[in-house]
């Protein structure tokens, strides 16, 4: 093998596949019957890089060579970088030596189109394939769908990747004819729901049929580009609530868009990277998933932007101060959740904790609440001094200055963690 | 104050225990008090003489049967993971809880995270599974000329029990060991089970001929797409450093050189 060339490729491909920002292993619980490799459940990031993001996946392209010309995507046919392309098997010898040595969960393969969809889907398919058939490798695999590739390809595919996303990219048709004219929002749509399709139909047929083998175990995802054209907070989360909805994605993602080429149609070279918006829009998205929250109450028609200050569950407080106090000790837990400050975790803690004692502020600082904030929104049995606060006008400035100071400073600079 | 001493193991813990209920008449009167330290490990106090308790398997297992009925399967793992954080007064919480259990029999104590006891018990756990979590992602195995994927590790707890299980479905055709250099302890995979190994020679890393022929090239690519999918205009230091410490950078192929 000719490590130096190889060496050469896989840093231009890599580079080339750094601004999909899926980076998720979880979902699949594929076993190892002695080969290699299985699947872990809750995914497991091996590495992070210097800006912050995780390295489950060798996250590489099987090559940058590609007939459209999108405006928003560095490897453009008129853009002007080093092209390269890997064969199928060295994807396959670099995605094994590096699984064996613990760096990667497994691989995440994606590609430019070179001559039509079919003929780079067809490609895509047959690494997985190579992997799962020839050498027993029981990783994580997720592959790309290629827009408008056939209906057969886009099936076989399912039947190796553990995961499979196509990107919307481009939030609202107008921003997607103004950058990439080839493309329209039809072409994800229909792979996306090939998958769908087949995933319902599998799962019915192996009530029946026990030996059916599985399809895309971990699911679908997809991503969006923010900022790179001028759509609203409320067409961003309005258009994840129908992926989320409509094809049961598991993930939607959003990309803030790095201004790396110059074109007239996208933001100044010298733009900034709206990681604060992308941090914001995440946070919603997890409103949507986990805390029970629609995705009008987040952002609507009134109101299509989410407030950079303050997180969204935050803001939707100071907009329904009717809905508060939440009574702590008795309120059920989807109550529990609407408390700014209170996650998940704490939630579930406390819904277990109150059944053995009556809890007080400290109790939940304990558990992990971010109580600084919490406090000002709920009741407890005993007297709350802070709810004095509550119908005050100047109840967001209050709560703003309470919020945990090194966060707040993190947020002014735009040092923000993901999630 | 009875304080009782015990050999490090966590069948010498809980043979402590059981000495307590048996001996000392621990829990029936509210006046008892008691602690327990590992041996050579606590402070020389004038006015109690700790008392060494031999460890008795057969005692530690009778604890152990009682604690499954109180707490469950999932209660006396989350009792295990919290002592492999080997944490100096972490006797002092398990004793809490154990107690706890044995007073309300009745009731699911490890729910109720208003106790301190079961409180700092949580963050026990927590702060061990982090760790487990972090070896499984960390450990980086370097191919050794003999064909065995070797790593080294450092971690904060006693975490290569909780690890075995995971690499061994994980890696079931090859030959691997991780290596433990702080406690000086390993275990290795010979492809049909798991040993022990034991003061291993540290020089025998030194030795270039140690790795096999391409191991170094592997490791440049690794290193090479590490910094190739980073994304310069976001980079953001302060997070790196908090989602990867610098003190396990040292066996980190992606960190190692710089």
């Amino acid at each position: 093998m000719n490590f130096e060339r190889l060496y050469d490729k896989l840093n231009i491909l890599a580079d080339a596949a750094k601004y999909d920002v899926s980076c998720s292993s979880s979902g699949s619980n594929r076993t190892n019957k002695n080969g290699l490799g299985n699947g872990n459940m809750s995914g497991i990031c091996h590495s992070f890089t210097e800006d912050g993001r995780c390295v489950a996946l060798l996250k590489i392209l099987l090559t940058n060579y590609c007939i459209y010309d999108c405006a928003y995507c560095v490897s453009r046919s008129s853009n002007d970088v080093e092209r390269a392309a890997f064969t199928v098997e060295e994807v396959v010898d670099l995605t094994i030596n590096f699984y064996r040595r613990n760096y990667i969960e497994g691989l995440f393969l994606s590609s430019g189109i070179f001559k039509n969809a079919d003929y780079t889907m067809e490609r895509l398919v047959r690494v997985a394939k190579n992997l799962r058939l020839d050498h027993n490798f029981n990783g994580y695999i997720h592959l790309k769908l290629i827009p408008k590739a056939s209906p057969e390809l886009v099936k076989e595919a399912g039947l190796y990747a553990d995961r499979l996303s196509i990107n919307m990219e481009i939030p609202t048709a107008s921003g997607l004819k103004l950058l990439a004219p080839e493309k329209k929002h039809e072409d994800m749509i229909e792979p996306m729901t090939v998958v769908r399709n087949e995933i319902v139909s599998v799962k019915d047929s192996k009530k029946h049929i026990k030996s059916t083998p599985k399809y895309a175990r971990a699911g679908q995802s997809s991503q969006l580009i923010i900022g790179a054209t001028q759509e609203t907070d409320w067409q961003v989360i309005h258009i994840a609530d129908r992926l989320y909805k409509k094809f049961d994605l598991r993930r939607v993602y959003y990309s803030g868009y790095v201004p790396m080429l110059q074109d007239k149609r996208l933001p100044a070279i010298t733009a900034e990277v709206p990681t604060v918006r992308e941090n914001r829009l995440y946070q919603a998205d997890w409103l949507m998933r986990f805390y029970g929250f629609q995705a009008n109450e987040i952002v609507n028609a009134d109101q299509p932007f989410l407030d950079l200050k303050v997180d969204p569950k935050l803001a939707w407080a100071f907009r329904h101060l009717e809905q508060f106090p939440i009574p702590i000790q008795t309120a059920p837990i989807e109550l529990i959740l609407r408390i700014p400050g209170i996650g998940l975790k704490s939630a579930r803690k406390i819904v277990q904790a109150r059944r053995f004692q009556t809890l007080t502020l400290e109790h939940l600082k304990k558990m992990g609440a971010a109580v600084n904030r919490a406090r000002y929104f709920m009741a407890l049995v005993g007297n709350n001094e802070y709810l004095k606060h509550l119908n005050s006008a100047s109840l967001r400035d209050i709560v703003i200055q309470q919020t945990h100071s090194q966060k707040h400073r993190a947020l002014q600079s735009g040092q923000l963690s993901l999630f | 104050m009875l304080i009782l001493t015990y050999d490090h193991s966590f069948d010498g813990f809980l043979t402590c225990v059981f000495e307590l209920y048996a001996q000392f008449d621990y829990g029936k009167t509210e006046a008892t008090s008691a602690t327990i330290r590992k041996s050579g490990d606590y402070e020389t106090d004038l006015f109690s003489e700790p008392l060494a308790i031999s460890t008795d398997h057969q005692k530690a297992t009778r604890v152990i049967n009682r604690l499954e009925k109180l707490l469950g399967k999932d209660g006396v793992t989350q009792l295990i993971w919290a002592f492999l954080s080997e944490l100096n007064d972490v006797e002092n919480c398990l004793l809490g809880v154990i107690t706890y259990a044995i007073r309300q029999p009745k009731q699911n104590i490890l729910k109720n995270y208003a106790d301190p006891h079961v409180m700092q018990l949580a963050k026990l756990v927590k702060s061990v599974s982090r760790e487990r979590h972090r070896m499984l992602a960390f450990v980086r195995f370097e191919l050794t000329h003999d064909g065995i994927y070797f790593a080294r590790v450092e971690p904060d707890f006693n975490v290569l029990p909780l690890i075995t299980q995971h690499f061994r479905s994980r890696y079931k055709d090859q030959q691997w060991a991780i290596y433990d250099l702080r406690r000086s302890y390993g275990i290795y995979y010979d492809l049909t089970q798991i040993h022990l190994i034991n003061d291993l020679d540290r020089a025998l890393f030194n030795n270039p001929g140690f790795f096999a022929d391409h191991e170094a090239a592997y490791q440049k690519m690794w290193q090479g797409y590490f910094n190739h999918v980073n994304i310069p205009e976001r980079v953001n230091p302060r997070m790196h450093v908090q989602q990867l410490p610098k003190r396990y950078w040292r066996y980190l192929t992606e960190k190692k050189l710089k």
